[in-house]
């Protein structure tokens, strides 16, 4: 059943912690590192696209849209709901915004079982959190809550005329169990919100078994109970004087929340936006600040700032989609003082930014080569993909260069066997590459002539072999340059990443590109099959496109893979690390 | 204040709607001198300790238990900085320590680059300490790289004012049978350190652009920032401008007193 459920701050702190069985709070965990701080949602707007997303997607994943989106129903700006999978678990999300303020509902569960309407259930928690202001009876709300989704299930399997009894039977069980303190984990919660309201266990309850009322946030749970408690009383009365036995404070406690659920439905309905210039000396505040951002303010910066990021080549539907995401985090903020909306716009679009082209993990390549070559593993194997003239074999030879100034042996292998003409410009770049390298022997070519694309894996596993005999630490593999959306060309790009199971594979995408650079990354991002990725990009010709560097954005975006270096110029000596500084300020400018 | 008041009184005696005008005028002027005062005055007094550190080391832990006392129930992956004062319970100097500000920041390499480093960049020199938690329980050669890779970054930064910020490497869960002792943990990161700083002065250097070249020399000389802590190519913690201090404790626990003792120190000048 639901393994865990979690309510927790960006700060990283929970407030709310349901957790039968074991804590799975790493699945949690790599949630926020996929999910909240990538973020990169992909709005397509080809229809090839989503064509192609419709094809992976199977029949499951379809329904679970068809929840979400009833789910969602009507237009909800401060709510955000989706899906996360990890390690046999499933993990479902609800992002709740209030100003300003984010608050996540997280559910674990495995992902064997299916949870009927997960995304109703998440919506109810939340509104359950924002109208009961006491924790401890919230945490009475949710067992119930969770005993009720998962009464559902178990109707589910068992046949129907036998549900009734099973129902009935489970209710008494507990209520026995209650008096005879029979610890069933899953059924715990249950039981509690039951005994407070008998009388006499109430007190032995607090006095001997502490214990089981600790299921709340709060720390100084002692403390509090005896206040709690009291106020449940209150409740009870309030309710009515039939709450002797359990299951009428059950059905009671459930009316409660059902009111709560649909006051909050009404109040839905009665929210009327207030103009921000409603006050005097409201038109000051464009000016001084402190002006609270309403979405028509936004539509104005919005078009303004992706023109900007258009011209500087980014894609538009990857404009489109960081806009959307800074609309999101606009609405319904206070502009800080002495800043207008623009200004307070282009500050979260360079927040974006920043975010988006820092790498995950630090790129230490160096430090890579010295532990595989320390090692005596065999010979660190870099290959480098990309489409037809974006300067592959240029910034082979760059890294090539990097590595003799660095005093490692390395072979470039010619895997180009399609172009007539490939092997000679590489044997070009080695004589060049040995006349400048220290010492001499440093950096040899492997061939095998030209041929059919089984030719290509042939002369990979050769090199790398050829490598290990003769002591050379970094074999540099250069692919013959492919159409990225012809699958006849792209397919033999996975038989090969098997073969030579290259270290790293970098793909190589020009500067000059424009909006084409989306596809090419994805599907040079898919073409290793499933269990191999890209590693990193190079981004050459940067020195062509002055200011316009967008493709950068728009690779880092459509696959999270970062940027190894970029190429300026035509030397060998013309390759960078990528400062993210220089990108932001560069796009921004 | 008089002269407010003569002036007041002379315009008692002129129609009012001058009178109204010129109180707006003078009320306008006033929130908005103190306001500015107030915001220069802010940035000007408060002083930060932060928490840094990898990712599930127990910031958000660290935070929480110095600020209020108390633990939290569970802890995830943070994604904004934490912001709170420094309530230290059981100490001779109570719980005089208002303005000092204690801030977590998210470990996640990109969040730093949102948060941490333009934090440092405009509030180094009110950084009063840092406090740098790692997990010693599961100290290894690939943990103390990335400790060693993210301690050189932000040396870099602190060690560029002089007498540098002062840093307390914490090392959490030091009860662990798998932990190591802070003695074994500062020989480790310093000969990683080593290690890795030659290999950085063999790297690449970051893309400017042409007639940028005057940042270029700032990025230079930020490197050489440390070469003063390296005695004959080997990095010494000791050699740093700031006082680097090695402690263990848990926080899990409430294990914290060497800590508690390091920020009474720093809260204290």
């Amino acid at each position: 059943m639901i393994e865990q459920f979690l309510i927790f701050k960006p700060s990283g702190v929970v407030e709310f912690n349901y957790q039968p069985g074991k804590n799975l709070v790493s699945i949690a965990n790599s949630f926020i590192e996929d999910v909240v701080i990538s973020e990169r949602k992909f709005i397509p707007v080809e229809g090839t696209e989503e064509e192609l997303e419709r094809d992976a997607e199977d029949l499951a994943a379809q329904e679970e849209k068809l929840s979400i989106e009833q789910a969602i129903g009507e237009e909800e700006d401060d709510l955000i709901f989706g899906t996360f999978a990890k390690d046999s678990y499933s993990l479902k999300y609800l992002i709740w915004t209030q100003d300003k303020e984010r608050l996540f509902f997280v559910m674990i569960y495995p992902t064997l079982l299916t949870v009927k309407k997960p995304y109703e259930f998440l919506r109810n928690v939340k509104t359950l959190w924002e109208k009961t202001e006491d924790r401890e009876k919230f945490s009475i709300f949710f067992r119930l809550k969770v005993e009720g989704i998962q009464e559902e299930i178990r109707d589910d399997e068992v046949e129907e005329d036998i549900v009734g009894e099973n129902v009935e039977a489970t209710v008494k069980s507990e209520l026995d169990g209650n008096s005879t303190k029979k610890a069933k984990k899953s059924k715990k919660g249950g039981k509690k919100s039951r005994k407070w309201n008998e009388d006499g266990s109430f007190y032995e309850e607090e006095k001997g078994d502490n214990k089981t009322l600790d299921f709340s946030t709060s720390k100084e749970n002692s403390k509090q109970s005896p206040v709690n408690l009291e106020q449940l009383v209150g409740d009870k009365a309030h309710f009515g004087s039939k709450t002797k036995s359990g299951e009428f404070l059950v059905s009671d406690l459930s009316e409660e929340m059902d009111r709560i659920l649909k006051s909050d439905e009404e109040k839905k309905k009665k929210v009327v936006s207030t103009g921000a210039t409603s006050s005097p000396f409201g038109f000051l505040r464009n000016v001084i600040g402190g002006k609270k951002i309403q979405k028509e303010d936004v539509s104005k910066v919005k078009s303004v700032l992706s023109q900007h990021l258009i011209k500087k080549n980014v894609a538009p539907n990857v404009a489109n989609s960081l806009i959307s995401e800074i609309e999101k985090e606009l609405v319904g903020s206070t502009t800080a003082s002495f800043t207008s909306v623009e200004e307070t716009a282009r500050k979260s679009l360079e927040r974006q930014l920043i975010k988006l082209l820092t790498p995950n993990s630090s790129i230490d390549l160096l430090n890579e080569i010295q532990e595989k070559v320390g090692n005596k593993e065999g010979p660190y194997v870099i290959s480098v993909v990309g489409v037809n003239g974006v300067g592959k074999s240029t910034n082979l030879s760059k890294l090539a260069y990097w590595f003799l100034q660095n005093n490692y042996r390395v072979l470039i292998t010619a895997c180009d066997t399609f172009r007539s003409g490939a092997v000679e410009q590489l044997r070009t770049h080695v004589n060049n590459l040995s006349n400048l390298s220290p010492e001499k022997h440093q950096i040899e070519l492997f061939e095998g002539g030209y041929g059919g694309s089984d030719l290509v894996a042939k002369i990979a596993t050769g090199a790398i072999v050829y490598a290990k005999q003769h002591n050379f630490d970094i074999v540099l593999l250069d692919t013959a340059g492919r159409r990225h959306n012809d699958a006849h060309l792209m397919t033999p790009l996975a038989s090969f990443a098997r073969a030579a199971n290259p270290d790293k594979i970098i793909m190589v995408g020009e500067a000059l590109v424009g909006t084409d650079s989306v596809l090419q990354a994805k599907n040079f991002d898919k073409a290793f099959g499933a269990n191999r990725r890209l590693d990193f990009f190079i981004v050459s010709k940067c020195d062509t496109v002055g200011d316009m560097i967008g493709s950068m954005v728009n690779m880092v975006f459509a696959t999270g893979i970062p940027i190894l270096f970029v190429g300026t110029g035509q030397t060998y000596t013309d390759l960078r690390t990528l400062s993210v500084n220089w990108a932001v300020n560069t796009l921004m400018s | 204040m008089s002269s407010i008041s003569d002036r007041l009184a002379e315009l008692r005696k002129q129609d009012g709607l001058m009178f109204f005008a010129s109180v707006a005028l003078a009320l306008f002027v006033i929130i908005l001198t103190s306001f500015i005062v107030q915001r220069s005055f802010l940035k000007s007094k408060k002083r930060n300790i932060l928490i840094l550190g990898p990712k599930e080391s127990g910031k958000t832990n660290l935070f929480y238990y110095v600020t209020t006392g108390k633990l939290p129930v569970l802890t995830v992956t943070s994604i904004e900085p934490n912001t709170g004062t420094l309530k230290l319970r059981h100490t001779p100097f109570g719980e005089n320590f208002s303005d000092v500000v204690i801030r977590d920041f998210p470990a996640s390499s990109k969040l730093k680059n949102l948060y941490l480093y333009p934090f440092l960049k405009d509030n180094l020199h009110s950084c009063r300490g840092i406090v740098y938690v790692i997990d010693s329980s599961i100290f290894s050669g690939e943990y103390c790289n990335k400790v060693a890779n993210d301690l050189l970054d932000l040396l870099q930064i602190t060690e560029s004012i002089p007498n540098g910020v002062d840093i307390a490497l914490f090392c959490n869960k030091c009860d662990y049978f798998t932990s190591r002792k802070p003695e074994k943990v500062q020989t480790m990161l310093e000969e990683e350190i080593t290690k890795l700083y030659r290999l950085k002065l063999k790297n690449l250097s970051k893309v400017t652009k042409p007639g940028e070249e005057e940042e270029a020399q700032d990025e230079d000389g930020l490197e050489e920032v440390l070469n003063s802590a390296f005695n004959r190519g080997e990095f010494k913690f000791e050699m740093l401008e700031a006082n680097i201090d090695f402690l263990e404790g848990n926080v899990f626990k409430g294990n914290t007193e060497q800590l508690t003792n390091w920020f009474c120190e720093k809260a204290a000048n």
